[in-house]
């Protein structure tokens, strides 16, 4: 196990209480695999992942206990975390132009990394960052080397994100949404470079999409998240193929419509996931689930065992026919 | 780029030609009379037309521009009456004192309201923030004039730390005028006593101009840095491992000047208004003292003169400006280009 995350819940500061936005939720991560967290936005999913890393916004609180490598995490010195930043767990962002600081070339970006940790000075790091582009299949590395952000394609400011983040060889790899500011293809081909790169250096990733169809191509295991806690977390094969609980369902269904007709997408689950401060009581799903009775509105599901998955819900999907056949 | 500085080199050419006109007849609508001035309260009307004449302020007005405008394409500034000598002797002798004074003012001005902004941009809203807003604040809010009357009776009168009035002790001797800086000239005269005497005079002038600006300086300046810590970057250099002094002086720094520059450019043109204030009160023979001087008498052509001499400080600038913009961000060079 590489990463143990225990009862993490981080909210808020506010004037009269603190806003929830994950509500104790618990994971592991093995060693080698990608485990992929998805949900909507709001689900608290892109929180999660760089709380690991302690990314979190510092007006926030958190509490509960990240492992990582057998080393608690969770509310260390900042001093401390940044030695371990970028040199064991590296991260790549969803707005590659953004997360790119426009006035310095992207090399001197890569190369910085490796300074940060004193691992190579001067030409040498500058050196290194070139062939990390290389490695990150950059045609022209030295080229782009000393191009500005802006000067380069949203593609390859990904893959020189992804040089960044790996250049001081992490073993953890935290990538949040690193497809969505991408189009369709450019998204295959960042996929597959990241399935080769965890190959070549043995990496493990963390990916937080809410893109089934990225779920689908990559993870080994998933963990969907709904309104700040773990709706349902287990094998990908076996959630994909039989998914519980109903909000998997509708995820999964409203990826095969939007695949088939791309406009109608997301249709298939009704209402909006709920705002930060405004989760219902019970599950929080409960508002836009077809299956939800009674005790959904009032009793949180415990996560409990359901074969190769654990899931939070009280009615599964499938396990009362007759009830589903009535809502 | 050299084709968009030529175009706005001739933008600025333009202003100044604009503003020569206008002061032009703004001057003359004044109802005043510079040759009655000029020839005193028991001159006869002989006398004064006399000096109308001279000046050629009895000719028609439309003549009377067709003839400034003429003189300024040569670079003839026209004739000061209260002087009687020609404005560009008496810029060439006044206006070195000024420059020296707002050099200085905007060199301590930047390194202040810099130094004070990254002091406070560190914890936005912590006790050091808070503390400093305070007291800028209270500096800008004090007007100028009793600014540099409260300094004077302080530092002069009560401590006798700082001289006032004028730019050198008046018991020595100045060092030979070479580039009519004075810090300048009495290092090449090689007398450290000269530059101390040349910088005490200047201390208090400068502190009450740099006071003034402080406050919006150090607040434009600090909402810039704070604006830029929260970009995305930041959150990417903090992720690969950087201490927060990389993160502060290499990210965040130089994303925030451009912002701080155009902040800089229009202090710059508020210190060019200020310096007419801060001279009558510091007695400093500089051309913003000239200037009120001359407004006293309605002495025309000195007015104008001064109205293109700082508005072409103020293009100048501009222009400075518009070449460090893109040194200082890749991204202005390929929209300008």
């Amino acid at each position: 196990m590489i990463l143990s995350v225990r009862d993490l819940s981080i909210g808020f500061r506010r004037i009269g209480g603190d806003l929830p936005a994950v509500d104790k939720i618990s994971f592991d991560v093995r060693e080698g695999e990608t485990f992929v967290i998805i949900g909507e936005s709001g689900s608290g999913k892109s929180l999660t992942g760089m709380s690991i890393a302690g990314l979190q916004p510092a007006t926030s609180v958190t509490s509960g206990s990240i492992r990582f490598k057998e080393r608690e995490l969770l509310n260390r010195p900042d001093a401390e975390l940044r030695r371990m930043r970028g040199r064991e767990i590296g991260l790549i962002y969803q707005d590659p132009l953004g997360s790119l600081n426009p006035v310095w070339p992207v090399g001197d970006q890569i190369a910085e990394a490796l300074r940060a940790h004193g691992l190579a000075s001067g030409a040498a790091a500058a050196r290194r960052a070139v062939e990390m582009l290389d490695r990150v299949r950059i045609p022209d590395p030295a080229r782009v080397a000393t191009a500005y952000p802006h000067e380069i394609s949203g593609g390859m400011r990904q893959r020189a994100m992804i040089a960044m983040a790996l250049i001081a060889g992490p073993s953890l790899l935290i990538a949040d949404e690193p497809t969505t500011a991408l189009d369709v293809t450019i998204k295959a081909q960042m996929l597959e470079l990241l399935a080769e790169l965890q190959r070549e250096m043995a990496l493990t990733i963390i990916l937080i999409t809410h893109d089934m169809g990225v779920v689908a191509e990559v993870a080994d295991r998933i963990l969907v998240m709904y309104a700040g806690r773990v709706a349902e977390i287990g094998d990908a094969d076996a959630i994909m193929r039989t998914p519980s609980h109903p909000y998997t369902a509708a995820l999964m269904t409203s990826a095969m419509i939007s695949e088939a007709e791309p406009k109608q997408q997301l249709n298939a689950i009704v209402g909006v996931a709920p705002g930060l401060g405004s989760f219902p009581d019970g599950c929080h799903f409960h508002p836009r689930c077809p299956l939800a009775q009674d005790d959904c509105r009032s009793f949180v599901p415990p996560l409990r065992r359901l074969g190769d998955v654990a899931l939070a819900c009280h009615h599964p999907v499938g396990s009362d026919t007759a009830l589903m056949a009535e809502a | 780029m050299v084709n968009f500085l030529l175009k706005r080199f001739a933008w600025g050419i333009l202003v100044l030609l604009l503003v020569a006109v206008i002061t032009f007849f703004l001057s003359r609508v004044v109802p005043a009379d510079p040759a009655a001035f000029l020839a005193g309260q028991n001159a006869s009307e002989a006398t004064v037309q006399k000096i109308r004449a001279e000046y050629g302020l009895d000719r028609p007005l439309t003549e009377q521009f067709v003839s400034y405008m003429v003189g300024l394409s040569k670079g003839d500034l026209g004739q000061s009456i209260r002087t009687r000598r020609s404005v560009s002797t008496d810029l060439a002798q006044y206006l070195p004192a000024t420059l020296e004074l707002l050099l200085v003012s905007f060199t301590i001005y930047l390194i202040a309201s810099f130094s004070l902004a990254v002091t406070a941009a560190r914890h936005p809203g912590g006790f050091v923030d808070g503390a400093i807003r305070l007291l800028t604040m209270v500096g800008t809010g004090i007007p100028v004039f009793w600014l540099g009357m409260a300094l004077q009776f302080m530092f002069f009168y009560k401590l006798h730390w700082l001289p006032i009035g004028a730019r050198f002790p008046i018991r020595e001797t100045a060092p030979p005028v070479v580039t009519g800086f004075l810090i300048i000239d009495s290092m090449l005269a090689g007398s450290p006593s000269a530059l101390l005497g040349t910088l005490k005079h200047l201390a208090l002038p400068a502190l009450t101009i740099v006071i003034n600006l402080l406050a919006v300086g150090t607040r434009l300046s600090r909402a810039a840095l704070i604006q830029e810590q929260s970009r995305l970057y930041v959150r990417t250099a903090r992720g690969k491992g950087l201490g927060p002094r990389v993160i502060l002086y290499k990210h965040v720094l130089r994303n925030a000047l451009s912002p701080i520059l155009t902040a800089t450019t229009m202090q710059f043109g508020y210190m060019i208004s200020w310096v007419i204030l801060v001279e009558v009160i510091f007695d400093w023979p500089g051309i913003g003292l000239y200037a009120y001087q001359s407004f006293q008498v309605f002495d025309y052509s000195p007015v104008i003169a001064l109205a293109i001499v700082s508005t072409a400080g103020f293009v100048l600038i501009n222009l400075l400006m518009d070449i460090l913009y893109p040194i200082i961000d890749p991204r202005v060079q390929s929209v300008g280009s």
